[in-house]
């Protein structure tokens, strides 16, 4: 095969990791979880196509390989894109002399790549690219006999890349945490896929698919670090109907595949077909594979929901259990590191049977209880005597902001001992404001009270003030709260998401109290009171 | 004998002032928000810091990109076609890939220019911690000290550049993903202010939870106090993403504790800024080993 197939395949291997530029920034979270792997990898590849525009239709010369690798270099950006460089370097270089391609010379230039890419690195971490790339060509070369061909040997490679893929998070923990593979390792499969793509026969490229060349180098948004997209795990085994066997091309099924998800697996044998993939749309995949023939098996899972619960589950030493009273008090909680929760409080009493029986699904060897008024310490005691699994310990928050006081300074991977500590630390000298609807008229701490008025309330029980709206009912109580001069932060728990924005449309009025201070407002979602209110 | 020229990058956050007093160069990082790129100067030359920070507090984020490899080139050149070697000294690897372009691009270097050095340092910190290694490599230039000499001493007391930064929200260190800390601190928090030292392998880490933002430069002026060696030997820096009377509370406490202690404000670039987000207070000193202070916290 004549060495001039090279830029065919390096074009390819461009195009393919321009086509997955987004899944490989979603992927990205070594060594700094930013989301632009895929952008970086495709900026080096951009050098490759710029120089492979002005070489053409002519033939490849030694001096093109030196121009390919510097403007590789030059273009390169990020870490990811400065190792793709190197391995790129050690690649060419060990092709620049040779006149024919074939399986032993392109070995050589896949073991120099490697080379050239760990001598990049400092401290070369095991899980990335590096490992990719090197078990990509060890497989190969495992594989390598007398009748291997060109594209023998760049199967081989591919398939060793996509295998080496899969165990990156078993060698990288953070990939593991995050429960993606490695994106630069990713990366690589996309090259070697695509220089694979190459050498079939039909193979034809049009220089207006690379979108990278345009001047800008925008960035897409960051969305890979907020951890949000995790898609579907999707699993499938197609028994292959015997009419479509003979069409059936499990090379142009994994290229297409590269635009439905990532960390596919795609094994056949004969007319069984096993696919795994993690995708965003899993109706897609199942259109796609339906058309070959029937399901056997199906399985798909969210896996948005698993790394939530992995999350959650990481504390086992010790749990908090929570009474709560409100959908967005209790989402606030979970975000907090709280295990489990029981709704309830005011208006509606817990059952000690209930709060045992969170305290038992919590299952841990110490679990930490936060009432929500004076009432559910009672009932936290019941439970702390009945409760045989775990040891109870006792935080006696008495509403629902002491609950999100004492949560706030911890260290959920702390020792039980410690959380516990510096929850009651935190709640020195903290004060609750209540805001709710008087039910009957009449005079309650020298404050004159009519039925229907919004009543400010401190600490549960002393009346302080009385107003027609609640938002006036909570400056005025403000301005009772004992030390409110030196109060650093007043956070108001809201029933109604209506009820924030009119709080915060009134720091200012609730600043003149505490000017010092920093005014939050959140939906609590709470019964009974309209404002459930923090001060500290 | 050959003389070294000191370079830094955008992370360094040294003014114009520190960087002509020191003879101190830079290699600028970029940032862009959308389609609009800009270089990251240090001198605010493409966008005023007022309108960067005020533009985040309205809710742009900007993407920082390390920097590129063609501006790291025609750096470097510049300063080996002047006769001098380079003295690099990089933002942190825990933060930045700049360090591993720069050592592979002094590689090529090398070859167009045989027999030139080229040491490129890991600072292992950004900012005036950053910096503050730079000034000291340039003070030791002074002195008459060689490129080896100052680069050993550097490599040998990085670890003894540390910070403590408060952050008004960590959201702008998460997207960024620019922060190690563990779940706690990522739940929706209201008035609890993070406490961020840089750990050993040069990561923002965050060891501990405040409340409310007095408290929370309090405790910058706390731990400086409790960690700094020698203070009457050196400047303490003190960065601040537009928020000056956060950085002068700070400064006064510090002044407090710290008798004769000098300290000199400023505002933070535009790489760091993007990171940490608007409102930011960062103390830089030279004090007791990193591992100290990470094991006292």
């Amino acid at each position: 095969m004549e060495i001039n197939i090279i830029k065919k395949m390096l074009l390819a291997g461009s195009k393919n990791i321009l086509e997955n530029k987004q899944t490989l920034n979603d992927m990205n979270v070594f060594p700094i979880p930013d989301g632009d792997t895929g952008t970086n990898m495709d900026k080096t590849m951009s050098g490759i196509v710029k120089v492979l525009m002005e070489i053409g239709d002519r033939d490849l010369t030694p001096a093109d390989f030196d121009e390919l690798y510097k403007s590789a270099l030059m273009n390169s950006q990020g870490n990811s894109g400065v190792i793709l460089s190197q391995w790129l370097k050690g690649f060419l270089r060990a092709l620049r002399d040779e006149t024919e391609l074939d399986p032993g010379n392109l070995d050589a230039a896949f073991i120099s790549g490697t080379q050239s890419a760990y001598s990049a690195v400092a401290d070369p971490v095991e899980g990335t690219f590096l490992t990719v790339c090197r078990e990509a060509q060890e497989e190969a070369e495992d594989l390598f006999d007398e009748d291997t061909t060109v594209k023998d040997f760049m199967k081989n490679v591919v398939e060793g890349a996509s295998m080496s893929l899969k165990h990156t998070p078993e060698k990288l923990a953070i990939l593991k945490e995050y429960d993606v593979l490695d994106s630069g390792g990713m990366g690589f499969l996309c090259l070697v896929t695509g220089m694979l793509s190459a050498l079939e026969e039909d193979f034809s490229y049009d220089f207006s698919e690379f979108e990278s060349l345009k001047p800008s180098f925008a960035n897409g948004t960051a969305s890979g670090s907020d951890g949000e997209e995790f898609g579907y795990c999707t699993e499938l085994i197609v028994k292959i109907d015997e009419d479509k066997l003979a069409s059936f091309n499990a090379d142009t099924v994994r290229i297409d595949m590269n635009s439905f998800g990532n960390s596919l697996v795609l094994v056949q044998d004969g007319r069984d077909l096993k696919i795994h993939i993690h995708t965003l749309k899993p109706e897609d995949i199942l259109a796609y594979y339906h058309r070959f023939g029937e399901f056997q098996k199906l399985k798909i899972e969210n896996m948005t929901l698993q790394h939530h619960e992995n999350f959650l589950t990481a504390m086992q030493d010790c749990a908090i259990v929570a009474v709560a009273d409100g959908d967005g008090i209790e989402n606030l909680y979970k975000s907090l590191g709280v295990k489990g929760i029981v709704r309830g409080g005011q208006s509606d009493n817990v059952s000690v049977q209930s709060l045992l029986n969170a305290c038992k699904a919590a299952s841990a060897k110490h679990i930490i209880l936060l009432p929500n008024n004076k009432n559910i310490i009672m009932t936290a005691e019941k439970v702390r005597e009945l409760c045989t699994e775990s040891v109870i310990h006792i935080v006696p928050t008495k509403s629902m902001a002491e609950g999100y006081c004492a949560l706030s300074l911890i260290d959920s991977s702390a020792n039980c001992d410690v959380i516990e500590k510096t929850m009651l630390e935190s709640l020195e000298g903290v004060h609750t404001g209540f805001v709710s609807v008087a039910d009957k008229s009449g005079t309650y701490n020298g404050v004159e009270v009519k039925a229907g008025d919004h009543i400010g309330v401190i600490d549960d029980d002393i009346i302080v003030c009385s107003a027609n709206d609640p938002v006036t009912a909570l400056v005025e109580l403000t301005k009772h709260i004992p030390g409110i001069k030196d109060v650093e932060s007043v956070t108001a728990f809201a029933s109604t998401d209506v009820l924030v924005t009119h709080v915060q449309g009134n720091i200012t009025a609730i600043k003149n109290s505490c000017p010092d201070a920093e005014i939050s407002a959140a939906y609590g979602g709470q019964g009974i009171y309209d404002l459930v209110v923090l001060y500290q | 004998m050959g003389t070294f020229s000191i370079i830094t990058d955008s992370t360094s956050d040294l003014s114009l002032d520190l960087r002509e007093k020191y003879g101190i160069d830079y290699c600028k990082m970029e940032f862009s928000e959308g389609e609009k790129n800009y270089h990251a100067s240090l001198d605010w030359d493409e966008i005023s810091y007022k309108d960067f920070y005020g533009s985040m507090r309205q809710g742009k984020r900007y993407k920082t990109v390390q920097v590129p490899v063609k501006t790291f080139d025609e750096k470097f050149r510049e300063h080996l076609e002047k006769g001098n070697d380079i003295l690099y000294i990089a933002c942190s690897s825990g933060l930045s890939g700049s360090i591993n372009t720069a050592k592979v691009l002094s590689e090529e270097l090398r070859s167009a220019y045989p027999g030139r050095k080229i040491i490129c340092i890991d600072s292992l910190i950004s900012g005036l911690g950053q910096g503050s290694m730079a000034i000291k490599a340039a003070e030791m230039k002074q002195e008459g000290k060689s490129l080896e000499e100052t680069a050993a001493w550097i490599e040998e007391n990085k670890l003894f550049f540390n910070q403590y930064g408060t952050v008004e929200s960590l959201d702008y260190l998460k997207a960024a993903g620019r922060v190690t800390a563990s779940s706690a601190f990522f739940g929706n928090l209201f008035a609890v202010k993070p406490i961020l030292i840089s750990d050993l392998e040069g990561h923002n880490l965050a060891v501990k939870k405040v409340k409310g933002r007095k408290s929370s430069l309090e405790e910058l002026a706390i731990m400086t106090a409790k960690y700094i060696e020698n203070p009457a030997d050196q400047t303490i820096y003190i960065g601040h993403a537009d928020d000056e009377a956060a950085a002068t509370a700070a400064s006064d406490k510090i002044k407090e504790l710290i008798p004769g202690a000098k300290t000199s404000l400023y505002v933070i670039g535009p790489i760091v800024g993007a990171s940490v987000g608007p409102g930011t207070v960062i103390v830089f000193y030279y004090g007791k080993n990193k591992k100290e202070q990470l094991d006292g916290n």
